[in-house]
């Protein structure tokens, strides 16, 4: 008797969370399309840095960001600091720490583990979709959607790495394809180039970055990264202060 | 590679700790406290910045690698497929098709 009740009350409940499931999966394979090209670049690109099979299953795996692991390898060829790899990594995946902010209100009340499984999950194309999907409905909906539009890009990614892994490991290719690697990251830029003052930060990083590539400690690549930060907010203050003159 | 087996462990372990970190941030700590004002500012063009200043000296190895200039660093293949790329970015509006062009034409040029 008690367990017809209790039947009735989740049977509709769990059908629901699958249905959303489903959708979020549907809605995910533009963007699996292009996690799966970008996680073979990052494979390809992680054996020809020289990184072992064991390594860059590892890293692809664990890390699971392909701006991140692509942003390191020339880094970590270069033999270049732990603090400099962290620092930059930290910097150039900027942008989860957004995305936690605005998925803060959805999942913060998840049970811890279930909510850093979800967080460890986000991906960039999971997320622009699930933005676009505001719905009113239970939070497990929403979260059954969340999960159902980044787990296949998850499953994307791995696969994606796992066979750009896989097929530098054993069929040697005859010249160097690590530069794809730096095209993959290249797209993205181009991506992000689509906001206001993006033109001014990347003209100032890719300057400073030129002249100072020799200087000791990275510093070139650091100063860069400071003039790309700080010429657009001077710009910004200016076109203030211009507007609030009479 | 220039690291021992065990310094790309740790940078592994590492970049899963800040990513994972990222990733969890107003997830477990307070979305009030995000970073407001000229902070958040300065941090929006952070990554675009740091990503330029580490792909730049990449497009550019040839130039910097040149002692005098020469018409053949016009048409090198690490340069002539970024612009493609940029171009075809820019024309679809598509990261993805951008890549593809890119790496095609790349791969085409050969070394």
């Amino acid at each position: 008797m008690l367990r017809t009740v209790a039947d009735a009350g989740q049977r509709p409940a769990a059908a629901a969370r699958r249905a959303r499931f489903a959708t979020g999966a549907r809605l995910s394979v533009p963007g699996m399309v292009g996690t799966f090209v970008w996680g073979i670049i990052a494979g390809v690109a992680m054996i020809q840095a020289g990184m072992s099979v064991a390594q860059s299953v590892g890293m692809t795996l664990i890390v699971f960001s392909g701006t991140a692991q692509l942003a390191a390898l020339p880094l970590m060829a270069s033999g270049a600091s732990f603090a400099l790899i962290g620092f930059t990594t930290f910097l150039t995946s900027l942008r989860f720490m957004i995305y936690s902010a605005s998925l803060s209100r959805d999942l913060s009340r998840l049970p811890p583990a279930l909510r850093s499984f979800a967080g460890y999950m986000t991906t960039d194309s999971g997320l622009a979709v699930y933005q676009t999907l505001s719905g009113r409905e239970r939070r497990a909906q929403r979260t059954a959607l969340f999960m159902g539009l980044n787990l296949p890009v998850w499953a994307a990614w791995q696969v994606g790495s796992l066979l750009g892994i896989a097929v530098m490991a054993y069929a040697e290719p005859g010249r160097d394809l690590g530069f794809l690697g730096t095209l993959a990251v290249l797209a993205l830029i181009a991506q992000a180039m689509r906001v206001s003052l993006a033109w001014p930060v990347v003209i100032a990083a890719t300057v400073v970055a030129l002249i100072g590539v020799e200087w000791p400690h990275r510093a070139g690549m650091l100063l860069a990264v400071l003039a790309g930060v700080v010429t657009p907010l001077v710009l910004e203050a200016r076109a203030r202060s211009h507007r609030s003159a009479p | 590679m220039n690291m021992t087996a065990l310094d790309i462990w740790i940078v592994t372990g590492m970049l899963a700790v800040i990513i994972f970190a990222l990733r969890n941030a107003f997830l477990f700590v307070p979305a009030s406290l995000r970073p407001r004002g000229l902070l958040e500012r300065a941090l929006r063009y952070a990554p675009l910045a740091a990503l330029t200043a580490l792909v730049a000296p990449e497009v550019f190895k040839p130039w910097l690698a040149a002692s005098a200039f020469s018409p053949a660093l016009l048409v090198d293949s690490r340069l002539l497929s970024a612009m493609v790329l940029l171009g075809v970015v820019r024309l679809s509006g598509n990261a993805l098709y951008g890549l593809l062009a890119g790496s095609a034409v790349f791969l085409l040029l050969g070394r």
